[in-house]
């Protein structure tokens, strides 16, 4: 196996992986992991050990590595200090040669031992309403995968879709690609994917980032602690969508829509996306 | 790998490559599509690009990942008029930049990959195709700029092209860099002493978003590598498919048109009529290059000598500026950018 990988800085003690998961998350998901990875953060105690990346991936604009707190701006992995050898990724996307990325990631993940299996977690927009649960999908990279994960996670409900993601025209994405990488090492890899209302991409669903954060607690086999603070916020969204929606009868019809199942137009959903963030205004960082 | 198929193993001798992607236009692309059916080239040969190549799509069955879809990478191969030649149709792009060093990344491999299958095919010469975006006027044809790799091959280029098809060299120190792998391919040629050409068709750089292919700039690369190979083509069929893009795109016109207020409307195609002239190119350089990056039209002599003396609307009332060309440009890029998103 060819190790091109740039490791742009090492530190001396590497995880030891006995069969443990890794998670991966990207900071530049269109839907913002801001708030998720701040949770993990804390509650996991993390510990960088490598920064990975290089120019050819992706323009950097400098490392900074703060181990009080998540400030980053290039790619990086991560050791729990709660539960050694579980290990996560944050990740910038690559812009380039993302299959010499990927097999950098992994070269990197089998280096460290053992892993269970790779998770990575994203949130799509989709149709569905901001007073509805977060609903989520998991796409396996084999039918084996598929078997083991449901022996070991009967609690987690997953929705079936038959189509979406993934069409024969369209580009996959990075994740996908992540997974079908990955089960050609034989390593398993689950993409989970949180449903999120499309009108509330406009800020953070901190309701769907919640919910992610219970599965990654599942998967990691870590107790789920109610995040009081968290769901105070995402009822605070909650509340300010219902404010908004009633404030115009069009959203009103839109969302009913939405909740009774039927699907909306293009130009629908832009409408509702636009009225919103007239309200509202453009978010802000 | 290279897989070969067997009809064609035995390589054919001193044959002549074009190798085209879609871009700009999809000028190269649709030229070398033109190719394989006016050659009735077939495949013989193709490589696995999975290494170097993002996915185009993904088959999913009940959640489980089904099968990972890679662009093809076939040449194709055919004998037409008493000549060899090979034809590959790239269907990947990579976003090369400026900045990106050339030995250690992926496109300057597959580059190498797609050179040695064209050589294990009895390549000797390559001809890379593309668009190339130029102040010119949708109402007339396309020229064509070429590059090459050998300056011997660039005067016998020169030769013959100049009198029809000239535009200008294109390797001109200020306007050497040809994105993509139609630049790259020739760079990694000269790697290996292989010579390496580049035909660029001229499309109106109003055009930047227009939904469809632009054929007058891929009869221009068709005409143009068919002098510099000696061979000719019956260009019925797409001479049809420049009929239907001019209708298309006098429609877009049409609809942007009606869509203006009168005062505006009267100045946006006066300065899209200019183009009809087609100015010096040269004098166009810096008005060309603003509107690339995006900038306000700097003060420029050629183009104001242009829009003062060579305009057919003299009337000092009716004089237009540099910022008028610029902005008439600007505007029809936006709307068909908008229309393309509908």
């Amino acid at each position: 196996m060819k190790r091109r990988y740039k490791i742009r800085k090492q530190v001396d003690s590497f995880p030891v992986a006995e069969n443990s998961p890794a998670i991966i998350l990207w900071q530049d998901d269109p839907n913002g992991t801001k708030v998720l990875m701040k949770m993990i953060d804390e509650s996991e105690d993390l510990r960088p050990f490598i920064v990975f990346g290089s120019p050819e991936f992706r323009p950097t604009e400098g490392i900074d590595l703060n181990p009080g707190g998540l400030k980053r701006n290039d790619s990086v992995f991560l050791e729990s200090g709660k539960r050694p050898g579980n290990i996560f990724f944050f990740g910038n996307k690559p812009e380039f040669c993302q299959s010499e990325y990927i097999d950098g990631m992994l070269n990197i993940l089998q280096d460290c031992g053992t892993i269970s299996c790779i998770y990575t977690i994203s949130c799509i927009p989709a149709q569905t309403s901001h007073r509805h649960p977060r609903k989520s999908l998991f796409i396996f990279n084999s039918e084996q995968c598929r078997q083991r994960f449901n022996e070991k996670f009967k609690n987690i409900k997953n929705k079936e879709f038959s189509t979406m993601p993934g069409m024969p025209q369209e580009a996959p994405s990075i994740n996908l690609y992540l997974a079908w990488k990955a089960a050609q090492r034989g390593i398993d890899c689950v993409n989970v994917i949180i449903e999120s209302p499309f009108y509330s991409v406009i800020s953070e669903d901190v309701a769907a980032e919640t919910e992610a954060m219970r599965i990654i607690k599942k998967l990691t086999s870590g107790r789920y602690r109610k995040d009081e603070k968290a769901d105070l916020i995402a009822q605070h969204q909650k509340e300010a969508l219902d404010l908004i929606i009633k404030r115009s009868e069009d959203l009103t019809d839109y969302v009913e829509k939405i909740e009774s199942g039927e699907m909306l137009s293009f130009e629908e959903m832009q409408l509702i996306i636009s009225e919103i963030k007239r309200i509202i205004g453009e978010p802000h960082d | 790998m290279i897989r070969k198929s067997r009809k064609d193993s035995a390589k054919s001798r001193n044959a002549i490559m074009f190798a085209a992607w879609e871009g700009v236009g999809k000028a190269g692309y649709l030229a070398a599509e033109f190719l394989i059916k006016a050659m009735d080239a077939r495949p013989a040969a193709e490589i696995d690009s999975s290494e170097y190549i993002y996915p185009s799509g993904i088959i999913i069955e009940n959640n489980v990942i089904k099968q990972m879809i890679f662009p093809e990478s076939i040449f194709y191969s055919a004998e037409y008029q008493g000549k060899n030649f090979i034809i590959f149709p790239g269907k990947f792009q990579f976003p090369i930049t400026k900045e990106m060093p050339a030995s250690s990344n992926p496109a300057y491999q597959y580059a190498c990959k797609i050179l040695d299958a064209a050589e294990s095919l009895g390549c000797r010469e390559i001809f890379t195709a593309g668009g190339i975006f130029t102040m010119i006027h949708h109402s007339m044809d396309s020229g064509t700029a070429w590059g090459s790799n050998d300056p011997f091959k660039m005067t016998e280029l020169n030769m013959t092209l100049s009198g029809e098809y000239g535009l200008k060299d294109i390797l001109h120190p200020k306007t050497a860099f040809i994105t993509g792998m139609n630049g790259i391919l020739p760079y990694a040629a000269s790697d290996r002493e292989l010579t390496a050409s580049v035909l660029l068709g001229e499309v109106p750089i109003y055009l930047q978003s227009l939904p469809s292919p632009y054929p007058k700039a891929s009869k221009s690369i068709l005409k143009s590598f068919a002098a510099a190979t000696g061979i000719t083509f019956d260009y019925q069929e797409i001479d049809a498919m420049i009929k239907d893009s001019d209708r298309e795109i006098e429609t877009l016109m049409s609809n942007f048109k009606s869509s203006l207020p009168p005062k505006e409307r009267r100045s946006i195609f006066k300065g899209i009529e200019l183009l009809k002239k087609k100015p010096d190119f040269k004098n166009l350089d810096k008005v060309f290059e603003d509107i690339m990056e995006n900038r306000d039209v700097q003060d420029n002599e050629g183009l104001s000598e242009i829009c003062e003396n060579r305009s057919p609307l003299s009337d000092k009332s009716e004089e237009l500026t540099q910022e008028d060309v610029k902005q008439a440009i600007v505007d029809i890029e936006s709307f068909f950018r908008q229309e393309n998103d509908k």
